[in-house]
């Protein structure tokens, strides 16, 4: 074979492609194992797992609720429940077992916990990303996501800031359905739950459409493995803002803040975690995973080649904004889609099912803003 | 045409330049105090920071 036709061969082979960064991933979480501690590394390949899966099969968030919106089609909300599912069968016995050592997501319903659910559902309807889809797409060159990262950030960091203030706008003592219902009824309630939306869901789909494709069965049942690791390697479900305020409040302190005054950040457990690398922190490390295992997709399958998303000049502003709002947001609401929907709900949070709903309400929302905005053409 | 090559290599910076500036201010990580490599079963209690965490009370 002459060097021509090898090198032809190279280029048109995506196998050494994947072979480097494979390597490549695999090296960081190797390095990160040993020059950081053996549970940060997995917890990087966690999150690395998260990225390939999520970017590889097409599991998100805010994309299938705007599918139910505006055509009905149910296939991608059913299976978020099915992975919630999934992942409450094991995390409810666990968390009964050994409360010594798992905690879950649990938060109070509130005043402020609710409204902010609603705005991030419609912020996350604007920039078409939530939580997970906006680390998903930044790192698969999507560059209305990567503007609404850093606002993200900062804002969960404001947000953070001022949860205190926000709380005592009034907010319910903490329920978790353990507690109003025992471990066993907890779980059945969150079971008959997930199955009376998914239900309803189907119900309101038009027939061609009740059917769930095996790609997103396959990505359920990976992010469910993969969400269950992260509470038994960490000790805690899986979540995005925290990690991506910490980034934030990182970042202040470079440049001379003092935090003293939140008591947010100057309660213990956050002072740490700002004295401390955040390839020490359980959200910090799945979020770089799930950029990283984006990208790893998203170029060997050749999507970097695709040209680069255009909007007008108020596109890239409502994108600043709503990245702001989805990070200030998402913390008065106790988490995003990941921390507060996905890991409230199958850990038996009640702040977890007021989420869904009040953010669901606010995509409803979100939905009818984008051609108002220019985000896209105005139905005719 | 421009391609979201780019977009994708800013997102690497920006994650590189979130891990220099936490280089700058945090404590080197020590590989000799570590946690268990899983929670569950080590006895020890998790972090307590993630998403659901709240401010103490005034």
């Amino acid at each position: 074979m002459s060097n021509a036709t090898t090198s032809v061969a190279a280029v048109s082979n995506p196998v050494p492609t994947r072979v480097v960064l494979v390597a490549l991933l695999g090296a960081a979480v190797i390095a990160t194992a040993l020059l950081v501690g053996a549970r940060y590394g997995a917890l990087l390949l966690v999150g690395l797992g998260l990225g390939l899966t999520l970017e590889g099969l097409r599991f998100g968030f805010a994309g299938p609720w705007r599918a139910f919106i505006l055509r009905r089609e149910p296939a991608g909300i059913a299976a978020q429940l099915l992975a919630i599912a999934s992942v409450a069968l094991v995390a409810f016995p666990l968390l009964a077992a050994r409360p010594e050592e798992l905690i879950g997501a649990h938060a109070p319903v509130g005043v402020a916990m609710v409204g902010g659910a609603f705005v991030f559902g419609t912020c996350m309807q604007l920039v078409l990303g939530c939580g997970s889809g906006t680390l998903v797409n930044a790192g698969s060159g999507n560059a209305v996501a990567l503007v609404a990262l850093p606002f993200f950030a900062f804002g969960s960091f404001a947000g953070a800031y001022h949860l205190d203030w926000w709380i005592a706008l009034g907010t319910a003592p903490m329920v978790t359905l353990q507690s109003a219902f025992g471990p066993f009824g907890g779980l059945l309630a969150t079971l008959v739950g997930l199955a009376a939306v998914a239900a309803l869901l189907f119900r309101m789909a038009s027939p061609e459409n009740r059917r769930i494709p095996r790609r997103l069965w396959i990505a359920a049942g990976i992010v469910a493995g993969l969400a269950i690791l992260n509470l038994i390697v960490a000790g805690q479900p899986w979540g995005v803002v925290y990690g991506l305020g910490l980034w934030a409040a990182k970042t202040t302190q470079f440049f001379g803040a003092d935090l003293s005054g939140s008591l947010f950040w100057a309660a213990a457990t956050n002072v740490e975690r700002l004295e401390q690398s955040i390839l020490t922190d359980v959200t910090s490390l799945t979020n770089i995973g799930i950029i990283l295992g984006a990208f790893a997709v998203a170029s060997w399958r050749g999507g970097l080649r695709a040209e680069r998303t255009r909007l007008p000049v108020n596109g890239w502003i409502v994108a600043a904004i709503a990245g702001l709002l989805l990070g200030y947001s998402s913390r008065l609401a106790f988490g995003c889609n990941v921390g507060a929907f996905f890991s409230g709900i199958s850990t038996g949070s009640l702040h977890g099912w007021a989420w869904f709903a009040a953010a669901f309400a606010g995509s409803v929302l979100g939905v009818s803003l984008r051609p108002r905005l220019g985000l896209e053409p105005r139905p005719r | 045409m421009k391609t979201r090559r780019s977009i994708a290599a800013a997102a690497l910076a920006f994650l590189a330049l979130v891990l220099a500036i936490d280089f700058s201010v945090s404590a080197t990580p020590n590989p000799y105090v570590q946690p268990s490599l899983i929670a569950l079963g080590s006895g020890q209690a998790g972090s307590g920071a993630l998403c659901t965490t709240a401010p103490p009370s005034r």
